[in-house]
């Protein structure tokens, strides 16, 4: 799995002037904003989906054959794509982390700390289900229909959100996030990450055979 | 080493049906027309596909089963599948060492600096020869007992082509309990270097022959119609309708040369058998 993982740094290395512009792109929200959170919900994705962009790669290049030609099974190749992926997120969230707060101490930026913690810690979660989801679905249906069923997604999630801001009013969407805020975070994170761990192991699970039925 | 019993793999258009056995020490050459079932054979050799019936075992191993510990003993070169063409050769290294328990650093390093190969270049920018090299380097890197190639010289000039033919040798000479199976639309290469071949067509094997006995038995003769009407056809295997007469295709040469001095006997080669095994009308 470590040469895997080797490989997949050496992908994301050979495309690195477009990871830098992301990365930027990420400070610059956080600067420009007064509120962070887009910024870290933003390189969450950006970070997941250069991830994802090495099974791409791998698939465009049709090299996945010959990967399972070396000490490699389908098993192992899922489980690092996974492993990447999560790893890529991780690291992008942690550095944007990191220059917040060096935003926030070093140069007297007006965030708030426990607010930003929080988000931290759902943009963690939201680094697992995207990643579950977002993988699974690029083993099922490969990169040129996954290209078209992203599309899909964001046009269903956009017309959601603009049905909900026709036909609810506002107080009622204030009220549902207020009753989330007012539950006991710690319990809710847990909630929240134990539903997203299930999540990943499913996905894992369901890409593993979904890659199996494709060598059959 | 590998064992294939009543190996079947069936799609729509096409039904591979084979059995063989391949032990150490031996290199076996696969040959037939394109889709005649070799790199179907080379999948499911590799586990890549899964039979639709019958048996296929490397190293006593069902090939769907192999774990990454028996894949430490294949050495493998795709005809249209490797690593990525942004990488270059110092990353391919750097990955394999990580990949092989048995890796040999110092040559596949000193073999790419011998056959000029750039480490810093993309492969991407390699010659189609360069790239032939890197691939079939890459298999050889870690000591494997199994070598599995896959059209290694398609595409090469003679020189490259003598320096992989050359690689496979002395790669069987380092360790007699090694073996090759080999892919190649290039018959010569074949003669020089298996000790066998198994000629599929149509998804069956129609031959398999050791190299040696080809050579010394196998022969074709070129006869007119009134030649074809007279001669012994026991010991024809196939005859193919030409201008001229007949070509016949047999496999006891020195019977047709000792009995019948006025005909134009030569000796077979691979291509010989390709043509009229796989496309003449059996006697």
């Amino acid at each position: 799995m470590k040469g895997l993982f080797l490989k997949d740094l050496y992908l994301i290395k050979s495309n690195i002037g477009s990871v830098f512009i992301l990365v930027a792109l990420s400070i610059w929200f956080a600067v420009v904003m007064e509120n962070p959170i887009f910024a870290l919900f933003y390189i969450t994705l950006i970070s997941v989906t250069t991830g994802i962009g090495t099974l791409s790669r791998d698939e465009r290049e049709n090299s996945l054959n010959f990967f399972l030609t070396l000490p490699v099974t389908v098993k192992s190749y899922v489980k690092e794509k996974f492993a990447f992926c999560i790893s890529v997120g991780s690291a992008a969230l942690l550095f944007l982390t990191a220059v917040i707060t060096i935003l926030k101490f070093g140069f007297g930026f007006n965030y708030v700390m426990s607010e930003i913690l929080t988000t931290v810690l759902f943009a963690f979660l939201f680094l697992f289900i995207a990643t579950s989801l977002m993988l699974a679905f690029q083993f099922k249906f490969g990169v040129e229909r996954m290209r078209t069923i992203g599309l899909t997604i964001c046009g269903l999630i956009a017309a959601a959100a603009y049905i909900l801001s026709k036909f609810t009013d506002d107080s009622t969407i204030m009220g549902f996030a207020n009753k989330l805020l007012g539950l006991n975070k710690a319990m809710l994170a847990a909630a929240v990450f134990a539903i997203s761990l299930v999540v990943l192991l499913c996905s894992v699970k369901y890409s593993i055979k979904t890659l199996s039925a494709k060598f059959s | 080493m590998i064992k294939a019993k009543n190996l079947v793999k069936e799609y729509k258009d096409f039904k591979l049906d084979v059995s063989f056995e391949i032990p150490a020490g031996y290199i076996t050459g696969f040959i037939g027309k394109n889709g005649a079932g070799k790199s179907t054979t080379i999948k499911l050799l590799l586990g890549l596909i899964k039979p639709t019936g019958g048996s296929i075992e490397v190293f006593g191993i069902d090939s769907c089963k192999l774990n990454d510990d028996t894949k430490q003993n294949l050495g493998v070169t795709l005809a249209d599948s490797s690593f990525a063409n942004s990488m270059n050769v110092k990353q391919i290294n750097n990955i394999l060492k990580l990949m092989y328990k048995e890796y040999d650093e110092e040559f596949f390093m000193s073999k790419c600096k011998a056959f000029g190969l750039p480490l810093d270049k993309k492969i991407e920018d390699f010659s189609t020869g360069m790239k032939a090299k890197v691939r079939v380097l890459i298999a050889l890197s870690h000591k494997a007992k199994l070598l599995v190639m896959d059209e290694p010289t398609s595409g090469l000039d003679v020189e490259a082509r003598k320096e992989i033919l050359d690689m496979l040798r002395d790669y069987m000479t380092e360790d007699e309990e090694r073996a090759i199976i080999i892919t190649s639309h290039i018959s010569t290469d074949l003669e020089g270097l298996c000790d066998d071949v198994y000629l599929i067509d149509g998804g069956k094997i129609i031959l398999h022959e050791e190299t040696d006995v080809i050579q010394s038995s196998y022969g074709t003769l070129k006869v007119s119609d009134s030649q074809y009407e007279k001669i012994d056809k026991n010991y024809l295997i196939k005859a193919k309708k030409e201008n001229f007469g007949y070509v016949c295709l047999t496999n006891q040469k020195q019977y047709y040369l000792e009995n019948y001095p006025d005909v134009v006997i030569e000796n077979a080669s691979i291509d010989d058998l390709i043509l009229n095994l796989a496309g003449g009308n059996r006697v």
